[in-house]
């Protein structure tokens, strides 16, 4: 939450951490969503997820060793995420940035948490799994299918890899991953938190367990298809894109189904809400579940998503879910369990109302701007001058138009995290005044056998439940069925992907520049998709094919533009243009926001890897001949000579080189690793501008 | 929009059976969830539904 609100006053002060480079906003963009996602929503899990499966089983967990492995591992992780992604060794893939060794420790600790549930479920001492722990078992299995497929990577080191996916399929791979990551590790988990903490703190069962039934299955059946409305537009196979958008609008039924059932078990004790902090946090978590829930369906219809994508209003949408439904049930679970772990009531009551009203405010505060800023953004995106020109041409104008916007949504989040320190303090004062916490016992008699009498013409669901290892192998095939109808198509069929045939892998400084991308996060802010609509084609230049990313391991596609989208950059601005705006953006363009990135003028480029990295490519599929690889370095040094050359034609900049020669560590600029950068810069786009004759290009 | 659908899928061999699996996949999902849970028994479900207080 810190690093996300650093981040909300980096839109507003973008050299607020000048010049350090772990601290720039392509570094610790990430870090804030998997701080958000991994640490505070992972553990938030975890912990509910322990308390209750105890106690709906009656038995205590599998094994102590697996759940300390499951915690200390966990944690861990977090401290390498902490370390790793502001060092900028990311793999770009959203919520999936962590380099591949740490991508291994996450499967094993998921394996750890996922054996000691099972293990916990097979020694129960209760005959019937209630509708929470089905909960429980999708998120295990399908969170561990997902990671596994789209972490597949090769490794050029230990800290670097590629996908082993290029382009339009590592696009919908990553976005099946992506949306499914919100359904099974912020949706599915918390619903069972939902089905168990909300009855117990309302002190009545569930509203209607039959329809909780229903939720579940349909849920997870229909989640795992709606991932390609994250690729509306973009150069993902049409008949994908319709599959994505029709099961987006499906899932409003069993999402609405949940909140009714979630709400609706709160009849008959509206009263006490009023005076029950953790009452009202849970009314506001599930309700924020229910905005989010119609409003992602709506932005997947093709219509709405051509102005909700790449905006703000995405930001203001994934805040909904993750400060309304995540944030707020968390409150609530730790309101209800501290206390009663501790054997105490709660230090205030009053602090607790006070930091849901602030915390309520805070996400007003957060939201509403973004949605203000999301359809100014897309109106001046796309509005035309009578005479057919832009009427907002420069993007700058559209940026500059929304900082009002930016400065209320960090007012927003400084409220939301006021509130959680609030409670931060409450909970703390709580303990401070309980008796320390000690095992339970579960003392529940182990099960005796059913007899077969017993289960003639029983129902087929009473016997499933009292099989878990049946109902795991069940919910798994129904996850499948969704991700293999779309992925195993896009994966085959090569008519899927038309090959252009002007477009060539990168040349090894452009892939070193790739990479330089790549580590300082630019794609946070920068789109490289140009959608066919008119107002995007005049605005960068001919719409994308899927034929253009054939050799993008990972794709850079970006979800968000803070800044204009780069895929026609090449040959737009002049190399030392490009120097001078990365060295000072607001020299160049008065008013951008960017961050300066000054370091990568001084940096010696390392090129100890490139050859490897071009040998990983061939392994990938990439046509790299040996004889390229064996030239590797010299073509590097030639292109970065050529670049060099007309940087030092600037005189200003010439003379301030020439100043620096003298430095003991003084390095060449062509070793510079901004060189690399502005030689893929300037490679962006230019393969397919080649290929379109004039004709066609006036065409689009 | 049909004819990327087309162009894509007519690529595969036999693809005629696909749209017609897929169709009764779906909906004989929904059929057998809703069969399913109209099948319980009030008492069940009531039992059921108590697990989270019998502690």
């Amino acid at each position: 939450m810190l690093v996300g609100l650093l981040l909300a006053f980096l839109f507003l002060f973008p050299n607020l951490t000048y010049g350090v480079e772990w601290l720039s906003f392509g570094r610790l963009r990430p870090l804030h969503t998997n701080a958000v996602i991994f640490a505070f929503i992972g553990n938030a899990l975890f912990g509910g997820i322990y308390y209750s499966l105890q106690r709906l089983l009656k038995t205590r967990m599998y094994s102590d060793v697996l759940s300390k492995i499951n915690f200390w591992g966990w944690q861990l992780i977090i401290v390498t995420a902490a370390i790793t992604l502001p060092l900028g060794l990311t793999s770009s893939k959203e919520y999936a940035e962590l380099e591949w060794p740490i991508d291994i420790a996450i499967a094993l600790v998921w394996v750890a948490f996922g054996v000691n549930m099972i293990g916990t479920i097979l020694r129960r001492r209760v005959r019937s799994l209630y509708v929470a722990i089905w909960f429980y078992i999708a998120t295990f299995i399908t969170v561990a299918v997902l990671h596994i497929f789209n972490s597949l990577v090769l490794p050029v080191s230990w800290f670097k890899s590629y996908s082993v996916y290029a382009g339009v399929q590592d696009a919908l791979v990553q976005w099946w991953y992506g949306h499914n990551a919100v359904a099974f590790f912020l949706t599915t988990p918390f619903l069972g938190l939902m089905y168990y903490f909300v009855p117990k703190a309302a002190e009545r069962p569930i509203y209607s367990y039959r329809l909780s039934i229903v939720h579940f299955w349909s849920l997870i059946f229909i989640y795992i298809w709606a991932g390609p409305h994250h690729l509306l537009y973009s150069a993902l196979p049409g008949w994908a894109q319709s599959l994505g958008v029709a099961f987006s609008i499906m899932l409003i039924a069993p999402s609405w189904g949940g909140m009714i059932n979630g709400l609706l078990t709160l009849r008959g004790v509206w009263d006490k809400v009023v005076f029950s902090p953790v009452l009202k946090f849970m009314v506001v978590a599930i309700t924020g579940y229910g905005m989010a829930t119609l409003e992602g369906p709506l932005m997947s219809l093709k219509n709405i998503n051509a102005i909700a994508h790449f905006s703000d209003w995405v930001i203001g949408h994934v805040h909904i879910g993750g400060l309304a439904w995540n944030g707020f049930l968390t409150f609530a679970m730790l309101y209800w369990l501290v206390p009663k772990l501790v054997k105490s009531n709660i230090y205030s009551t009053k602090l607790a109302n006070a930091h849901f009203w602030i915390g309520t405010l805070g996400i007003v505060l957060y939201a509403i701007p973004m949605y203000v800023s999301g359809f100014t953004q897309a109106a001046m995106w796309k509005q035309f001058n009578p005479d057919g020109t832009l009427v907002y041409g420069n993007f700058l104008e559209t940026v500059t138009q929304i900082i009002p916007m930016y400065w209320m949504r960090a007012i927003g989040g400084t409220l939301y995290l006021v509130g959680a320190l609030l409670m931060g303090y409450n909970l703390y004062k709580t303990i401070r005044k309980g008796t320390p916490v000690s095992d339970e016992e579960a003392n529940a008699l182990p099960l005796i056998k059913i007899s077969k009498k017993r289960v003639i013409g029983e129902k087929y669901h009473p016997w499933l439940e009292r099989r878990p290892i049946r109902l795991t192998i069940l919910a798994t095939l129904v996850v499948l069925i969704g991700g293999i109808v779309q992925i195993i198509p896009t994966l085959m069929v090569k008519s899927n992907i038309p090959t252009i045939s002007s477009v060539s892998p990168y040349t090894p400084l452009e892939l070193e520049g790739r990479d330089i991308y790549i580590r300082e996060g630019c794609v946070s802010c920068h789109s490289q998709m140009i959608r066919p609509f008119r107002s995007e084609v005049v605005r960068y230049g001919p719409y994308s094919r899927a034929g253009e990313f054939v050799y993008d391991h990972p794709f850079l596609w970006g979800s968000k533009r803070t800044g204009p989208d780069l895929l026609r950059l090449g040959g737009k601005y002049a190399d030392s243009w490009h120097l001078n705006h990365m060295y000072d953006p607001q020299s160049t363009s008065p008013g951008s926001i960017m961050p300066a990135y000054p370091w990568l003028l001084h940096n010696e480029l390392n090129t100890a890897m490139t050859l490897k990295k071009m040998e990983v490519m061939v392994e990938l599929g990439v046509p790299y001949s040996s004889e390229e690889i064996d030239n590797g370095l010299t073509s590097l040094d030639k292109q970065a000579e050529e670049i060099e050359k007309r940087l030092l034609e600037d005189p200003q900049y010439a003379a301030a080189y020439n100043a620096e020669t003298r430095d003991a560590n003084f390095v060449p600029l062509k070793n510079r690793e901004i060189v690399a950068l502005i030689a893929y810069m300037q490679r962006l786009g230019v393969d397919l501008s080649n290929a379109l004759d004039p004709e066609q290009k006036t065409k689009n | 929009m049909l004819q990327h659908v087309k162009e894509h899928m007519a690529t595969i061999n036999g693809i005629g059976a696909y749209p017609i699996f897929t169709l009764l996949l779906f909906t004989g999902f929904f059929a057998g969830l809703i069969w399913w849970i109209l099948r319980f028994k009030k008492a069940t479900i009531q039992q059921l539904k108590n697990i989270p207080f019998d502690e």
